[in-house]
C-alpha cells in the first residue's frame, strides 16, 4: 500500500463516529450487553502431554483472592438446599467426569435416602488427555472445596472427600494448603479430607473409588443399587467430578446464574494438554484456531478423549460446542471435554490401534465380555494397523465384536465407541493398509497420542 | 399402531441384569431361560434391554435361582 494510502486509512480509522450514526447505536447495543467472559479459568494453563506437570498457568488461588473473584460461600441450610438442588436442575448440570449423568437426579436420590453420608469430589482424572479437573484442583482449589461443602450441606452428609490419583502432587499440595486456609476462616461445616488412589484409569471410575473408599481394591463393581442409595458404609454416597462440583459453588452464590461459565475443555497437541474455558457458541474450529494456531493441518479430531469419538475435520470444524455438550442421550459428546486434533502426516489407524491397546491393558479384567472382548478388539486394530490381516473378513469380524463389548464400567463401551467412529472416519486409510498390507506412511511409525506407561 | 385399551400395570415387570463381575460365564443360565437370555462368543450372557415380558420373567426367575455365582439381578431400578 502507497504511503497515501495508508495515511487515508489512518484517517479514517480515526474519525470519531458521530454521535447517533447507524454504526455508534449498533456499537452501543453490543456494548450494552456484556461480552462472555471465563468463569472458572481465566488464563490457558498448559500441561505435560505425558506426565501431567505444569509447564505454564497460573498459581493457586489463596482464600481472599478467592472471595475477592466470586465472593463468600454461601451456607446451604436444607430450605436453600432445596433452593440449589432447583437451581441445579434448571440449569440442567450434568456430569462433567464425562457421563454428563444430570446432577440433579444424582443428588435427589440421595436426598430421599436420608442423610448421614459421604461426598465425594473425584478428582482421579482418568481419561490420559484430560487435565481439566487438575487445572482446576490446581489452580481453584477453593472453588471445587466450596462446591463440596455446599453438596455436603444439602445432602446432609457426614463427611466429604477428595479422591485424587497418587501422582497429582500439585493438586494434593493445592488443596491440603486451601483446607488449611479454610480452617482458620471457618469455612467449612462437613469435615473434608483428601485420599488417593492408585495411577490407573480406573481410579476415578465412581464404583471403583467408592469400593475402594469402602476398604477394597479400586476396580469398578457391579451395584444392583446405585451409591447415591448405599455407597460407603452403606450410607448414600454422592460421587461429584471436581469441575460439577465447581458449578455448583458458582450456582450457590447470590446471582450464580447471572453470567454462566463456559465449556472447559482440554486440547491435546504438540505433546501438550492446554486448559481452556471456552464459549459455548464457539466451533471446535474457533477453539483451534485460538488454542493451537501452530498446529500442522488437521485431518481429523477425536472428541471426547480415548473413549469418544473420531470425526473428519472438514465436517467437525462447524460444529459448536453447545451441539456437541448435549448430555449422554448424544453419540457424539465432549465427554470429559477433551479434544484432540490428529496431523494430517498422522495416521489414524495406528492412533486408534495404540489407544485400543492402552485401554485393553487398563481393563480390570473381572467382566468376561471386557476381558476377552477389550483384548480380541486391541488385537484385530493392531494386525489391521500392520497390515498382518489382509482379508476384507475382519472388518465384518470387528463389527459383530463391537456389539458384544460390555461390562460393568464404561471402559468396553468406550473401546468400541472410538473403534466404531475410527472404522467410519478412517475407511480409507483401511482400505489402504488392507490393500498395501503395511501402512502408507514412512515406517517405523510411532503414535502421537500421548499413551501412560510409554516412553513418548 | 394398536390401541391398548387396558388399564396401565401398576408396576412394570422388573429388567434382568447381569452382574458382568461376579458372572463366570457357566451358561446354565441360558440353558434355563433360552427365551430370554442369549450367550455370546465367548460364552457369557446377554440379557434383553428392557422389562421382561410376563413370560420371560418366569424363566428368569428360574435361572436367576441356579446361578452359581448369583449374578443375575431382576431390579427395578433403571
Amino acid at each position: 500500500m502507497s504511503a497515501a494510502g495508508r495515511r487515508l486509512l489512518h484517517a479514517v480509522d480515526q474519525r470519531p463516529e458521530p454521535p447517533d450514526s447507524p454504526t455508534a447505536r449498533i456499537l452501543r447495543r453490543a456494548g450494552s450487553r456484556p461480552a462472555w467472559q471465563p468463569v472458572l479459568l481465566d488464563t490457558v494453563a498448559v500441561y505435560s502431554a505425558h506426565d501431567r506437570t505444569l509447564l505454564r498457568g497460573p498459581r493457586p488461588e489463596p482464600l481472599p483472592a478467592h472471595h475477592h473473584r466470586y465472593g463468600q460461600r454461601p451456607r446451604t441450610s436444607w430450605t436453600q438446599g432445596d433452593r440449589l438442588l432447583d437451581l441445579i436442575e434448571s440449569v440442567g448440570l450434568t456430569g462433567r467426569g464425562g457421563a454428563h449423568f444430570p446432577a440433579a437426579t444424582k443428588w435427589r436420590t440421595a436426598l430421599n435416602a436420608g442423610g448421614g453420608g459421604t461426598v465425594v469430589a473425584n478428582g482421579a482424572e482418568g481419561e490420559p488427555a484430560s487435565a481439566k479437573d487438575t487445572a482446576l484442583l490446581e489452580h481453584r482449589p477453593h472453588l471445587v472445596l466450596d462446591g463440596l461443602s455446599c453438596a455436603a450441606e444439602a445432602v446432609d452428609a457426614r463427611e466429604a472427600i477428595v479422591w485424587l490419583h497418587h501422582s497429582a502432587v500439585n493438586a494434593r499440595r493445592s488443596l491440603l494448603a486451601a483446607l488449611r486456609e479454610r480452617r482458620t476462616g471457618a469455612v467449612d461445616t462437613v469435615p473434608i479430607r483428601v485420599t488417593v488412589g492408585p495411577d490407573a484409569y480406573l481410579t476415578g471410575e465412581s464404583s471403583a473409588l467408592v469400593r475402594a473408599l469402602d476398604g477394597g481394591p479400586a476396580l469398578p463393581t457391579f451395584n444392583p443399587v446405585p451409591a447415591a442409595v448405599r455407597g460407603i458404609g452403606n450410607r448414600p454416597t454422592l460421587v461429584h467430578n471436581v469441575e460439577t462440583l465447581a458449578r455448583v459453588a458458582l450456582l450457590a452464590r447470590p446471582g450464580g446464574t447471572a453470567q454462566p461459565p463456559g465449556v472447559l475443555l482440554t486440547v491435546l497437541a504438540d505433546d501438550e494438554l492446554r486448559v481452556v474455558e471456552a464459549p459455548p457458541r464457539a466451533t471446535l474450529g474457533d477453539v483451534l484456531a485460538k488454542v493451537a494456531p501452530d498446529r500442522p493441518a488437521t485431518s481429523a479430531i477425536l472428541v471426547g478423549g480415548y473413549g469418544g469419538s473420531w470425526l473428519p475435520w472438514d465436517d467437525a470444524a462447524h460444529l459448536r460446542l453447545t451441539q456437541l455438550d448435549s448430555g449422554p442421550a448424544s453419540s457424539i459428546s465432549l465427554g470429559a471435554g477433551v479434544i484432540a486434533p490428529l496431523p494430517a502426516h498422522a495416521c489414524g489407524l495406528v492412533e486408534t490401534a495404540a489407544v485400543l491397546d492402552y485401554l485393553h491393558r487398563s481393563s480390570a479384567r473381572q467382566c468376561g465380555p471386557c476381558m476377552f472382548g477389550t483384548r480380541e478388539l486391541a488385537d484385530r486394530l493392531e494386525h489391521l494397523a500392520r497390515g498382518d490381516d489382509h482379508h476384507r473378513a475382519a472388518i465384518r469380524k470387528i463389527d459383530r465384536l463391537l456389539d458384544e463389548l460390555r461390562g460393568a464400567c464404561g471402559l468396553p463401551y468406550a473401546a468400541a465407541q472410538l473403534a466404531r467412529t475410527a472404522l467410519t472416519v478412517f475407511a480409507d486409510e483401511i482400505g489402504e493398509h488392507l490393500q498395501r498390507g503395511r501402512c502408507s506412511r514412512p515406517l517405523p511409525y510411532h503414535p502421537l497420542l500421548p499413551i501412560p506407561g510409554r516412553p513418548g | 399402531m394398536t390401541r391398548d385399551n387396558r388399564a396401565p400395570a401398576a408396576t412394570p415387570n422388573p429388567r434382568l441384569r447381569v452382574d458382568a463381575v461376579a458372572c463366570a460365564g457357566i451358561g446354565i443360565c441360558a440353558y434355563l431361560a433360552p427365551d430370554t437370555l442369549t450367550l455370546d462368543s465367548w460364552g457369557f450372557p446377554i440379557a434383553p434391554p428392557g422389562h421382561l415380558t410376563a413370560r420371560q420373567l418366569r424363566s428368569a426367575r428360574i435361572a436367576a435361582a441356579a446361578c452359581p455365582k448369583r449374578a443375575l439381578h431382576l431390579t427395578r431400578s433403571t
